[in-house]
């Protein structure tokens, strides 16, 4: 028996809402980051994702704070069985904030 | 080495073996397992990924490239992770231009039109800067 493998567009994930256990939003998937060998550990999840994505260095640079909430969620706790709608695998709590 | 797909290597330019630009990374491919992490097993690039993005105009576009005989599957091209080299300001990639095969509608382009303009003289290999 082979082990079934499916495929998907990363560009097609990004800002893809993620929802909890419960139904609820908890943001919006920003990035996804991999080692040097391709292989995705963890999704990068909310606004302070996106800052990081975009606007890190000039905020920084102005020495603006800004409050965003983002989370850093393993690769094993988000089902992506319908990528047009990813769901978390756990409770928000036993996610890691991003900072 | 940590590698962020969207900030280090999305819409990043990609380079041939021999320096020449083969187009951006308009896409990333990840393969999805049940039990291992996901992993990037390659990146494509063209116009059809583009318009996929914005979600537009790709069934015409494949339609349009079959019947000019730019691309006779009308897909996107694919580039193996395998085949990239290095990932920084450009995406270095370890294969040529023909290998890569990204500039076909470029290709296309200059052979069919650009070349057919009176004083152009010949139409510069898509990939070439100067």
């Amino acid at each position: 028996m082979t082990a079934q493998k499916e495929t998907i567009h990363f560009e097609q994930l990004i800002n893809r809402c993620v929802f909890d256990v419960d139904g609820k939003k908890v943001g919006r998937i920003e990035e996804a980051v991999a080692d040097r060998d391709g292989v995705v550990n963890e999704f990068h999840v909310g606004s302070a994702a996106a800052f990081e994505r975009f606007a890190s260095s000039i905020v920084s640079v102005l020495g603006v704070t800004m409050k965003t909430k983002g989370y850093v969620v393993a690769w094993d706790r988000i089902d992506f069985s319908d990528p047009k709608k990813p769901r978390l695998l756990c409770d928000l709590s036993e996610l890691q904030p991003l900072e | 080495m940590k590698l962020r797909l969207g900030h280090d290597l999305l819409d990043k330019q990609m380079m041939s073996s021999d320096d020449k630009k083969v187009g951006r990374v308009d896409g990333i491919i990840l393969e999805l397992h049940k039990t291992t992490p996901p992993r990037v097993v390659a990146v494509e690039s063209g116009i059809e990924t583009v318009l996929h993005r914005v979600h537009c105009g790709t069934k015409w576009l494949r339609a349009i490239g079959r019947r000019l005989h730019v691309r006779d599957d009308g897909a996107a091209i694919d580039i193996p992770f395998t085949k990239i080299k290095s990932i920084g300001i450009d995406v270095k990639l370890m294969m040529n231009v023909e290998e890569a095969a990204t500039n076909e509608w470029e290709d296309w382009l200059r052979e069919k039109v650009v070349e057919r303009i009176p004083g152009s003289g010949k139409g510069k290999k898509a990939g070439e800067s100067k």
